[in-house]
C-alpha cells in the first residue's frame, strides 16, 4: 500500500507543485491549527485524486477504433485513452458498444469470426492487434471478470493456482504463496482460508465473483476488465466487490461495464457514456455525474432517454 | 413507494414558484404600508407569517423525499440543491417583511406624519425589482436576468450608506428626528439584507442552469 509505483509518484508530485502557490497564501496563515489530514494542501494517500485526464498516465491508447460484427457497425471511431491505475466505467444503453470495447482490449473479439476491426489500440504504447503479439501472453497482462462468477468445477485453491500451473509454475511455495497474497488481495481470504480443498461451486455469488478476481490477479496482471460484474450479486456481496475494486487499483488498472449508474458514480474515476457504437462523452466521474456537457448523456443519467 | 421523479421536480419548480410569488407579495405589502402609512396593512403582514412558514417545511420535506427516495444527478440533482437554498432564501426574506412591517408600526406611532426620504423611495424599488426578477429567472431559467440582478445588489449596497450618512444628518439637525431615523435606517438595512437574499437566488438559478458555483465571485 504504502511503496508507491514509478507513475503514481510522477504525479503526487506533479499535483503538489500546482498547488503550492494557493496552499502556502491559505492554509499556513489561516488553518494553522488544523491536523494535517485536514489541510487543504494535504497530500491524499499514496495517490492523488483522478480530476484531469491530460494529467494521467496513459494505459489504453485507443485510436479511431471500428468494430464490425458482418453488416453491424458495432463501434465507429472510438478514440480514447484509459488511465493507468484509475477505474474507468463505461455506461450506455444495452447495446451501445460499451461490452464490444471492453472486449477489445483483450482480443475477446478474435474468438468472434464475423468481428472485423480497424483502428488501433496500444497498451503501454503497443499495438495490442498487432501480428507480432502474443495473444495469450496480452489475456494474461489484461484479465477479464464476466457478469456471472465463472469459477472452475474444482477446489477454492485450485482455481487461484490455475494459472499459475498453466504458465508451468511447479513449486508448491510458490503456489501456495501466490494463492494466499491473491485471495488476500481479493479480500476472501479469511472467509476460505479454512476450507480451501472445498469446492469451488460451494461458495456464495458474492465470492464466487471475488475468487475469480483472485483467479485474475493470481497471474499478476497490469488491467482487469469487469463486465458487469455485480448484476447477479446482492447489495452486500456488490458493496464488497466495489470496495475490493477501489483497493485493486492502487496496484492494476480496472475497466468496468455497468448498467448501475450508481455503481459507476461511486466507484469509476472517469466515466464514458455511449450510445449507438460512439462514444460521446468521457471525463471525470463527477463532471458526468454533476455537469455532463452533452445533452445525451444528461438524458441518459438523468433517466429521460427514449 | 414509487416515485416519478419527473413529475415530482415540476411539482417542486411549481411549490418553489408559488412560495416566491407570496413572499414577494409580503414584501410588497410591507413597503406598500410604510409608503402610504397605512398601519392597518402593516399589522397584517406582521401577523401573518405561518403560510410561509408551511411552505418552507412543505417543501424541504419534499426535496428531502426526493433525495433520498431517488437517486438524482446533474440537472435533477442540482434543481433540488438550488431549491432546498432558495426555500431557506425566501423564508428570510418573508421574515425581512414581518421585520419592515413592525418598523413601519413604530414608525406609525410617532407624533405628526413624517415621509421616508428618497433614497429609501429608491432602495424600495431596486430591492423589489430584483426580488421579482429573480424569481422571474427561476420561472424561465434565465441567465441574463441574473447577471443582471448580481449586479444591481452594489447599487443597492452604496444606497445603504447613503441612508447612514442621511440617518446621522437628520439626527445632527433635530434630535427630535432620531426614532424615526433609526426606524429607517432599520428598514434600510432588511432591504439590503433582501437584495443580497435575491442575489442568492439569482446565483442558485445560475447553478441549476450551468452547474457552476459562483457565490463569492464578483459579478
Amino acid at each position: 500500500m504504502t511503496n508507491m509505483t514509478k507513475p503514481a509518484t510522477d504525479r503526487t508530485s506533479a499535483t503538489m507543485e500546482n498547488n503550492a502557490p494557493e496552499a502556502g497564501r491559505t492554509s499556513e496563515r489561516h488553518v494553522p491549527s488544523l491536523a494535517p489530514e485536514f489541510r487543504r494542501d494535504a497530500p491524499k494517500g499514496a495517490t492523488t485524486a483522478a480530476g484531469d485526464l491530460n494529467q494521467e498516465t496513459p494505459c489504453f491508447q485507443i485510436n479511431a477504433l471500428n468494430l464490425r460484427y458482418g453488416s453491424n457497425h458495432a463501434l465507429s471511431d472510438v478514440s480514447m485513452m484509459i488511465p493507468h491505475q484509475r477505474i474507468t466505467a463505461f455506461i450506455g444503453p444495452s447495446g451501445c458498444g460499451k461490452s464490444s470495447l471492453l472486449r477489445c482490449l483483450n482480443r475477446m473479439n478474435d474468438l468472434i469470426d464475423i468481428a472485423q476491426i480497424s483502428g488501433e489500440i496500444l497498451l503501454d504504447g503497443q499495438d495490442i492487434y498487432s501480428k507480432k503479439v502474443d495473444v495469450p501472453e496480452l489475456r494474461r497482462r489484461v484479465g477479464m471478470v464476466f457478469q456471472k462468477p465463472n469459477p472452475f468445477p474444482k477446489s477454492i485453491y485450485e482455481n487461484v493456482a490455475y494459472g499459475l500451473r498453466i504458465q508451468g509454475v511447479r513449486r508448491k511455495s510458490v503456489i501456495d504463496e501466490a494463492v494466499e497474497r491473491s485471495l488476500r488481495k481479493a479480500a476472501l481470504w479469511d472467509e476460505v482460508k479454512d476450507r480451501l480443498k472445498a469446492p469451488a461451486m460451494e461458495l456464495s455469488g458474492g465470492q464466487q465473483q471475488r475468487l475469480v478476481i483472485a483467479r485474475a490477479i493470481a497471474i499478476e496482471p497490469e488491467v482487469i476488465l469487469l463486465d458487469e460484474p455485480c448484476s447477479a450479486l446482492d447489495p452486500i456481496a456488490t458493496a464488497k466487490v466495489e470496495e475490493l475494486m477501489m483497493e485493486l487499483k492502487e496496484n492494476y488498472t480496472l475497466v468496468i461495464v455497468t448498467h448501475n449508474m450508481q455503481q459507476a458514480a461511486r466507484v469509476g474515476d472517469y466515466c464514458a457514456f455511449m450510445y449507438m457504437g460512439e462514444l460521446i462523452e468521457y471525463d471525470t466521474a463527477e463532471v458526468m455525474f454533476q455537469t455532463p456537457g452533452k445533452k445525451q448523456t444528461e438524458d441518459y443519467i438523468t433517466g429521460r432517454f427514449g | 413507494m414509487s416515485v416519478d421523479l419527473h413529475k415530482e421536480l415540476v411539482n417542486l419548480r411549481r411549490n418553489i414558484l408559488n412560495m416566491g410569488a407570496s413572499v414577494e407579495e409580503r414584501v410588497a405589502e410591507a413597503l406598500d404600508a410604510l409608503f402610504s402609512h397605512n398601519l392597518a396593512e402593516a399589522q397584517t403582514v406582521r401577523v401573518g407569517d405561518d403560510e410561509i412558514d408551511a411552505m418552507d417545511l412543505d417543501i424541504e420535506k419534499e426535496c428531502l423525499r426526493l433525495l433520498s427516495l431517488t437517486q438524482p444527478v446533474a440537472t435533477d440533482l442540482r434543481l433540488i440543491l438550488a431549491v432546498m437554498r432558495i426555500n431557506t432564501d425566501l423564508e428570510r426574506i418573508a421574515d425581512m417583511a414581518k421585520s419592515i412591517a413592525k418598523r413601519v408600526i413604530a414608525v406609525e406611532q410617532l407624533p405628526g406624519t413624517l415621509e421616508p426620504p428618497a433614497t429609501l423611495r429608491e432602495m424600495a424599488k431596486r430591492t423589489r425589482q430584483m426580488l421579482d426578477d429573480s424569481i422571474a429567472a427561476l420561472a424561465n431559467n434565465d441567465k441574463s436576468l441574473c447577471n443582471n440582478i448580481r449586479r444591481s445588489d452594489d447599487v443597492v449596497d452604496d444606497l445603504l450608506k447613503e441612508m447612514f450618512a442621511w440617518a446621522q444628518e437628520s439626527i445632527q439637525e433635530d434630535v427630535e428626528m432620531t426614532a424615526f431615523a433609526i426606524n429607517m435606517l432599520s428598514v434600510a438595512r432588511k432591504l439590503e439584507r433582501t437584495a443580497d437574499m435575491a442575489t442568492n437566488i439569482a446565483e442558485d438559478v445560475l447553478f441549476i442552469i450551468e452547474g457552476q458555483v459562483v457565490r463569492h465571485t464578483p459579478a
